[in-house]
């Protein structure tokens, strides 16, 4: 087990440096970066001279775009990345970590929710479909799902708006808070009901996006259980339907999607960079885009790094947890 | 003992076919045979006409979603493909051209204030102006005009071209690249495998609408790229972040099937590698490849859409429905979003109506392939 | 009779070579819609009064009587009419051999009596499986509801299937599956209880360990062992009756011979009776008292053992007969039938068999032989034994030929277990050199 483990570390830790060596290179292709950007003007007004950017530049590490300079420049990052430090964001003037650490939450609040309801709404909603393949229930449930998998997420976010802020006026469009409301500092009751009222259409947008593909999941290996000869087995036993599906069957469907819904979990830090973008919401996803926008390139480079670990984190915990949940899986290697 | 001495002699009489006897009981067996075969190639006849193609066809037209996502796809790439060609031949113009329909547009600003003398006070202001832009639905304009004067309904027909070329493309040079590298990780194995297996690994944990956003705007920012162009290096990257699925699939595929015995005959014969890979292996993997093209498709149409969105995809004056939903976006404010649901609602429902069209005849292509994987 | 053949295919072609339209294919499944949701509304009601299903036996001493029983299954391209028109019994304390080629209608007869057909597709239509319980009262299963359905499973009537090795839930340990079955008929009993109870089955199936192997998972034990789990399981509620779907097929043929043992012993020990399917003769012939022969959905022949073995009629029996290899026919190419069973969805309403029998005669096309008795057990299909066909026997010769080889075959396979007695031996022997030497004389 324990070596398992460790090789299954050992193989993310160099899929880890091939994705941090990419996401470098492919950051300092970004043409104009937000020192090109801020001293644009100070250049052509004269005060300042291409000397003084470039001096600038080499500050930060930016001015050398030569295959080896960028080299160089990787090892630098890289070896103060692993002590910690992800950089200076020029816009946001902070460092790269407390921008993430700061934003990350309310990204996590979003998601987290929006799965919960996914897992709430789509499992039940697969399983009963499979045990009754081919009725109607089953065909509506599985267009819906497909339907809604199909709806880019900023037409979705921009019909719910529609419909149920502006027309209906139920939720309100955009932002965190009620910009005309003014809060007191710190924590008080009236401003968590502001800012979950706000929240209620970013997380129905994520929600709706999601349930349809794990429904479907939840679906395809409902059925496959069922189909199953050990199936067959507990109903020749005499148990009832309802111990059959729920307990024979539902246990064997569970270690798909345990093992696929725990590696989701470290992607809820992630932010939803186009939701959180339509919504105006200050997560993560959102502050991301802008510094992509206006070639923040040391805040870019952490953001994306900090993906790719959640990723590789998602990786490393599903294969964990299929062999802690599935009891044939035995570690010999 | 009794045993082989038997089956020696049995082999001895079949070599020699001597005794009248023995020859008798051979051309019994052989009429027998015959008989046998004959029968064999009548249930032939009766149960195995249809070809392995036809089959599939058939299959796939049971299913009533597929034939549903088939008419969604058929009517999309009619809509796209045809519509700007009739466009142009009746009325000569095409996605750029702008129309200035003036209008009144009349504005009503009320407001309740508190007088000096401590009453309530309604204030009103009537204004009239002429716009020329954002025209109504019209005979001549069937879903109207946008923010700059351009024909909505003809937009959309450009935009569905673009998209559908771009989504074919990827998923075309997806499939290649994927089908090469997984075809010889996975009948090379061994180093060679896992170097590459580390690189689809690498390129699959690269976080991808961020990274889509970066290289398109550094695109988008390149001067010596010419606008027209920045399309074909989208598909790259699009490609780019996309082939490793295929990559994965083939390999899969590849791993099981050279286990096979006729693997072993092919190997006998002596035939070049690249041969043997392409030509006995690889050809088992297309159906997979197909169903997970069809249904990869969609996808690309998505990523595409959300670039357009942001402004990094197809440049402007070009259409692009993506962009033409942007124009809802309520940072930029709320009127569109809110009064003109004909420039952006038209432009989602098309992108949906293509996306599940792709995901319908997908599926409707897994389950012909294979019943088996029936869901 | 080449020539009849030829003509015989050509008939078949002209009907079966056009094929379905997709609009001919939606009417069928709309139309099957339909069908399979009255059936399954039906055995899905709740609180049926018993008198519904109740039904008299036709002989006390049976425990189960097929009668005229119809499984059909509906799918896409027709009906498919897996089980045709069974009849048989199923007397108390016996073992009943149920035995044909793949795809005849035994596994779905057995699945019926369970009522574990898969649903919606495949439903029961017509016919009656009337079952007396230990409590003396006489069920029709095929009219049972599902729910009511639940007491006889598992406590009455139990099953072991054919693939041990994926008929146990891979993520439960032995113990809590075998508890579990238990518990349903005696919810009286303690944990503890119940343990006690499954290590003692697990013991009495021979198994060595039983403490070790009730805390294992499935996946932990060989083929063998996990199909003694499945006979320990079938057998922890006492059932009448067990249905063994090809217990052994998918075993070695060592513990085949295991499993055959245990099972026998069991049957003695449970004092019920046995249904045991297989398409292996020499399975049959170790363990059944009576022999059905089963042929695309329907009963061909029953009978006795030794008047299965010893005389078969019906010209499939002799055939599956000569297509046994043995150790005495050595010289001989093993017998094959010629051709294949007739797709379930078209049937003819003719002989099924005909195409492939070496002695079918004109009448075999006009219409399906009844049953012709030869004795109160032994009854077969076939219009060769029919009186109005008496002068017709053309090929009479050729067919005690081909019994006798075929009795001869099995005489000599099956002296170990003892079934034969030596006179048969003799006599098979003796019909085996009189078929040598009047081959040699030809």
């Amino acid at each position: 087990m324990g070596k398992y483990i460790a090789k299954r570390i050992g193989l993310a830790v160099i899929i880890l440096i091939g994705v941090s060596l990419l996401i470098y290179m492919l950051s300092m292709l970004m043409p104009a970066d937000y020192i090109d950007n801020q001293t644009a003007a100070a250049v052509q007004n004269g005060s300042m001279t291409l000397e003084d950017v470039m001096r600038l530049k080499e500050l930060y590490g930016l001015a050398d775009k030569s295959f080896v300079g960028i080299l160089k420049g990787y090892f630098t990052w890289m070896t103060s990345a692993l002590s910690g430090d992800l950089g200076f964001s020029f816009l946001y003037g902070r460092p790269v970590t407390s921008v993430i650490g700061k934003y990350v939450w309310i990204s996590f609040t979003i998601s987290l929710i929006a799965y919960l309801l996914q897992i709430a709404i789509s499992i039940p909603m697969g399983i009963k479909a499979a045990v009754y393949q081919y009725s109607g229930y089953d065909y509506s449930v599985s267009v819906f799902a497909m339907a809604a998998t199909s709806l880019p997420s900023f037409f979705l976010a921009a019909l719910l708006m529609n419909v149920l802020s502006i027309q209906l006026g139920w939720f309100p469009l955009q932002g965190l808070t009620t910009a005309t409301r003014i809060f007191p500092a710190g924590f008080t009751f009236a401003k968590l009901v502001d800012m979950a009222w706000h929240l209620v259409l970013p997380i129905m947008t994520l929600t709706l996006l999601s349930i349809g593909g794990l429904m479907r999941y939840t679906r395809t290996n409902m059925l496959e259980v069922l189909n199953s000869d050990y199936i067959r087995t507990a109903r020749a036993k005499g148990l009832s339907e309802s111990v059959v599906i729920n307990k024979h069957a539902f246990r064997n469907t569970l270690i798909p999607l345990v093992t696929t819904l725990s590696g989701l979990l470290p992607g809820l830090f992630s932010g939803a960079m186009i939701t959180e973008t339509v919504f105006a919401i200050p997560g993560i996803g959102y502050m991301a885009l802008r510094a992509t926008q206006q070639g923040d390139i040391p805040f870019v480079m952490g953001y994306n790094m900090f993906l790719a670990i959640l990723t590789v984190t998602g990786m490393l915990i599903s294969d964990l947890m299929y062999v802690v949940v599935d009891p044939r899986v035995k570690i010999t290697k | 003992m009794n045993q082989s001495q038997n089956g020696f002699d049995n082999n001895k009489d079949f070599v020699s076919g001597e005794t009248n006897a023995q020859e008798h009981v051979h051309a019994q067996g052989l009429a027998a045979q015959q008989e046998h075969l004959e029968n064999l190639k009548a249930e032939e006849e009766n149960y195995r006409v249809i070809s392995p193609a036809r089959m599939v066809a058939k299959r796939f037209f049971r299913s009533k979603l597929s034939i549903i996502g088939l008419l969604m796809i058929v009517f999309v790439f009619l809509f796209s493909f045809l519509g700007p060609i009739l466009v142009d031949a009746t009325w000569g113009y095409g996605e750029t051209e702008v129309f200035k329909v003036p209008r009144i547009s009349g504005l009503l600003t009320t407001a309740g204030f508190e007088g000096a003398d401590g009453n309530a006070y309604q204030y009103y202001d009537k204004s009239e102006t002429i716009v020329n832009f954002k025209a109504p639905l019209s005979f001549d304009h069937w879903l109207g005009t946008d923010t700059s004067g351009f024909d909505v309904f003809v937009r959309l027909m450009y935009g569905g071209r673009i998209s559908l070329i771009i989504s074919f493309l990827v998923i075309f040079l997806e499939m290649t690249i994927g089908t090469i590298l997984g075809g010889i990780s996975g009948y090379f194995g061994g180093w060679v495998d896992i170097i590459i297996m580390r690189i689809v690994d690498i390129f699959a944990c690269l976080p991808g609408l961020p990274i889509l956003l970066i290289l398109s705007a550094t695109i988008a920012s390149i001067e010596t790229i010419p606008a027209e162009h920045r399309i074909y290096y989208l598909m790259g990257i699009l490609t780019l972040l996309g082939w490793t699925g295929a990559a994965r699939l083939v390999r899969g595929q590849i791993l099981s099937l050279r286990e096979q015995e006729y693997m072993l005959a092919a190997e006998t014969t002596g035939i070049r590698t690249s041969r043997k890979i392409f030509k006995h292996l690889v050809p088992n993997a297309i159906p997979q490849l197909i169903v997970s093209a069809s249904l990869g498709l969609g996808g690309i149409i998505l990523y595409e859409a959300t670039l357009s969105y942001f402004g990094l995809g197809v440049p402007f004056p070009r259409a692009a429905w993506g962009s033409m939903i942007s124009l809802a976006d309520p940072s930029k404010g709320q009127e569109i979003l809110a009064n003109y649901p004909n420039m952006w609602v038209p432009a989602g429902l098309l992108i949906v109506i293509t996306v599940l069209g792709f995901s319908f005849v997908g599926d409707g292509l897994r389950d012909a392939f294979d019943p088996r994987m029936k869901r | 009779m080449a020539k009849d053949k030829s003509k015989k295919v050509d008939k078949n072609k002209s009907t079966d070579v056009d094929y379905m339209s997709i609009k001919e294919e939606r009417r069928i499944s709309r139309e099957n819609r339909k069908v399979m949701k009255q059936f399954e509304a039906v055995k899905n009601r709740k609180n049926v009064d018993e008198s519904e299903y109740l039904a008299v036996m036709k002989d006390p001493n049976n425990v189960v009587e097929f009668d005229n029983l119809h499984t059909y299954f509906f799918t896409d391209v027709g009906v498919t009419k897996a089980v045709n028109g069974v009849s048989f019994n199923i007397p108390a304390g016996k073992i009943v051999g149920v035995v044909g080629e793949s795809g005849c209608g035994k596994s779905v007869t057995s699945l019926s009596l369970m009522q574990l057909v898969q649903g919606p597709v495949g439903q029961i239509v017509e016919g009656s499986i009337r079952y007396t319980s230990s409590e003396g009262k006489t069920y029709d299963i095929a009219k049972m509801p599902r729910e009511d359905m639940r007491q006889i499973r598992g406590r009455e009537i139990a099953m072991i299937f054919q693939e041990p090795m994926t008929s146990l839930n891979p993520v439960f340990r032995i113990g809590e599956q075998l508890d579990e079955a238990l518990a349903l008929y005696k919810p009286e009993y303690s944990n503890e209880e119940l343990k006690n109870r499954s290590i003692e089955m697990l013991e009495m199936v021979g198994i060595a360990d039983p403490d070790k192997i009730y805390r294992n998972y499935p996946h932990e034990l060989s083929g063998g062992m996990r199909q003694r789990v499945m006979i320990a399981m079938a057998l922890i509620c006492d059932p009448r009756l067990i249905i063994a779907d090809e217990p052994t097929t998918a075993l070695d043929v060592t513990i085949q011979a295991q499993i055959l043992d245990l099972l026998r012993s069991v049957k003695d020990k449970i004092n019920g009776s046995i249904m045991l399917i297989t398409h292996d003769l020499g399975v049959i012939a170790e363990m059944a008292d009576y022999v059905v022969v089963m042929y695309a959905g329907k009963v061909i022949e029953t009978g006795t053992i030794r008047e299965i073995f010893k005389s078969p009629k019906h010209p499939y029996t002799i055939g599956l007969m000569r297509s046994k290899p043995s150790l005495s026919t050595m010289n001989e190419r093993l017998y094959s039938i010629p051709g294949q069973v007739p797709s379930p969805v078209n049937l003819p309403d003719y002989c099924y068999f005909c195409n492939r029998c070496d002695f079918s005669f004109d009448h075999c096309e006009a219409e399906y032989p009844e049953m012709t008795e030869f004795s109160p057990t032994h009854k077969a299909a076939c219009f060769l034994y029919e009186e109005r066909f008496a002068d017709r026997h053309l090929d009479l010769p050729a067919l005690s030929k081909a019994i006798s080889s075929g009795a001869e075959a099995e005489a000599a396979r099956s002296i170990p277990s003892g079934f034969v007695d030596l006179q048969a031996i003799l006599a098979a022997e003796s019909a085996a050199s009189a078929v040598a030497s009047e081959s040699e004389e030809a």
